[in-house]
């Protein structure tokens, strides 16, 4: 226990209304602030600050003849774009509160999401992106007021969703004063990108890492953020070739496997390191990375939840890193908790996940007191990670049960990738379980392996095996 | 398996299955032998990464054909069947 944990007050979401807790106008003044001329933004061509300003009165004024205030609600389903940026500055300018969704879930999800949060506009784009490795999209956003609508019931600025386990989605929200003192912990890190810095962004801008520690931090920290044309490692290459300022590189490690695996990659005197975030790194890529690139691949860890953690920027004490400035950690029975004066799960009272002012994370982890460092070890419960997109496997077995053709279900995690296995009915076509998925869910959380078998294997005490070996010797007989 | 002419590895030539063996097994740096049959979208995404570089071809693909492509053999097809087309000066 560390000698900032005294236990708050009993759970309570934040009951102004959204924005009223940050600065006056912070979107204007910690976001938009600087020169007319100077460049913000690059996704396919520069967009300076006074051009983005313009952008986001314009939403600003759509939004608001949708019907959205002070107060009210907006769940935004947009790929990673310049639109995406100006409506979502725009709707917080307006001090509703945001509802965030990725633009890779299905109709299916995303219906689900929109019963679940009784949003009152919806901000989607007029076409749907169609090319599958853009790393960014030229979209126009349409703003709709949806019937049934609820103004916001606490005081958050940011509504995300996990990906559910069983029943409804877990709802994590963030207000904007904890928006902004993740933004103050990331100007404390020297190593991290600021003023007249450029930041080449891999990550998705509606998760955490790329919403806060990519946009926001650029915006806030006046550098230049750039989204590469294509997602491949010639694209991100060249993006970050094209620039003539200190670059840094922000994606998962995925991303870094693509660019420690590419072949002659050209002169890149601007690029000063890679850092990366949302899941484990293996073992020896930081010092491949290195080698091919001479730069160091640093590390960074955290949650929807809470935003950024502890880091290792410089990739010298990896695996452990160091936390934040702020952040008070503890381990109780194994588990990492983290010190959060009021829950992020609003209308969830569970205090499994929170309770007297500490955030149980699910995540085993090893604390070093003496050098104040911390190790994330993996997780304690079914949520994997697919390329930095958390995906709890229950759902996906309970999508899957809940498909006709498939009697029951098992879903394991193994080598890196999910895998299915199903007892089905005995006539079961399986491309129509594949297209019932690929209705149901989006493609990151879909099995790579889907087996059929007569029956699914059982322990001796009739439970449901669950490993993946004898799975997967099972399917083989 | 796909058929097709006979193949010889590099440029301007179709990829054959052991040749995309070969560049999915540089993905984490695997024994060829142990890439799996069935791909996720990570490795398809490196797949065509490794193939762009390899051929200087670009795959644009649409969200629907890429979510297609679930094994080791339909990647070979599709592969194949852009460097005909470019071979033939039309893109896929």
């Amino acid at each position: 226990m560390t000698p900032f944990s005294s236990p708050s007050s009993p759970p309570a979401s934040p009951s102004a209304l959204p924005h009223t807790d940050a600065p006056d106008d912070w979107v204007d003044t910690l976001l938009l602030a600087g020169p007319g001329a100077e460049e913000c933004l690059h996704l396919g061509a520069p967009l300076d600050r006074a051009a983005l300003r313009a952008l986001v009165d314009e939403q600003g004024e759509r939004l608001t003849a949708a019907g959205l205030g002070p107060g009210g609600t907006v769940a935004l389903r947009l790929p990673p774009s310049v639109a995406f940026v100006a409506v979502l500055l725009a709707c917080w300018r307006l001090r509703a509160q945001v509802a965030l969704l990725d633009h890779r879930l299905t109709d299916h999800e995303v219906d689900a999401a929109v019963a679940r949060l009784a949003p009152q506009v919806l901000v989607r784009s007029a076409h749907r992106p169609t090319a599958a490795l853009r790393g960014f999209a030229e979209v126009e956003p349409r703003a709709v007021a949806l019937p049934g609508g609820r103004p916001a019931a606490t005081g958050h600025a940011l509504v995300q969703l996990s990906s559910g386990s069983t029943g409804p989605a877990k709802v994590i929200a963030r207000t904007a004063a904890d928006l902004v003192r993740e933004l103050n912990c990331y100007r404390r890190l020297v190593d991290f990108p600021g003023g007249g810095d450029r930041v080449v962004l891999l990550s998705s801008v509606v998760h955490v890492l790329g919403l806060v520690g990519g946009l926001l931090n650029a915006l806030h920290a006046r550098a230049v953020l750039a989204l590469p044309e294509r997602m491949t490692a010639a694209g991100i290459l060249a993006t970050v070739a094209a620039g003539d300022r200190p670059t840094t590189v922000i994606g998962v490690p995925f991303h870094a496997e693509l660019l420690a695996g590419a072949a002659d990659p050209p002169q890149l005197p601007w690029l000063r390191r890679m850092i990366v975030a949302g899941e484990l790194v293996r073992p020896g890529l930081p010092a491949q990375f290195t080698e091919r690139y001479g730069v160091p691949l640093g590390t960074m860890y955290g949650t929807t939840e809470t935003g950024v953690i502890a880091t290792d920027l410089s990739g010298a004490l990896n695996p452990a890193k160091r936390p934040v400035h702020g952040m008070r950690l503890r381990l109780v029975g194994g588990e990492l908790h983290l010190g959060a004066d009021t829950s992020p799960y609003p209308g969830l009272d569970d205090p499994s996940r929170w309770a007297d002012g500490w955030l149980h994370t699910r995540d085993a982890a090893e604390l070093d007191e003496v050098h104040g460092l911390v190790t994330v070890l993996g997780r304690l419960d079914s949520q994997v990670s697919i390329g930095g997109l958390k995906v709890d496997l229950t759902e996906v077995e309970q999508t899957l049960s809940d498909l006709p053709e498939v009697r029951e279900a098992v879903v394991v995690f193994a080598g890196g990738a999910i895998e299915a296995y199903l007892a089905a009915e005995p006539d079961a076509d399986l491309s129509l379980v594949q297209d019932g998925l690929a209705r149901r869910l989006a493609a990151y959380k879909r099995p790579r392996r889907l087996a059929l078998l007569p029956r699914l294997p059982r322990t001796a005490t009739g439970k449901l095996l669950r490993d993946p070996a004898a799975l997967r010797e099972a399917a083989a007989r | 398996m796909t058929s097709g002419p006979e193949v010889h590895a590099g440029p301007g030539t179709p990829p054959d299955r052991a040749e995309v063996l070969t560049m999915l097994a540089a993905f984490g740096q695997r024994a060829a032998e142990t890439v799996p049959e069935e791909l996720g979208s990570l490795e398809l995404t490196w797949l065509i990464a490794e193939f762009e570089q390899r051929y200087g071809i670009e795959l644009d693909l649409d969200d629907e054909r890429f979510g297609a492509v679930r094994t080791v053999d339909d990647a070979t097809a599709l592969l194949r069947a852009a460097v005909l087309a470019d071979r033939a000066g039309a893109r896929p």
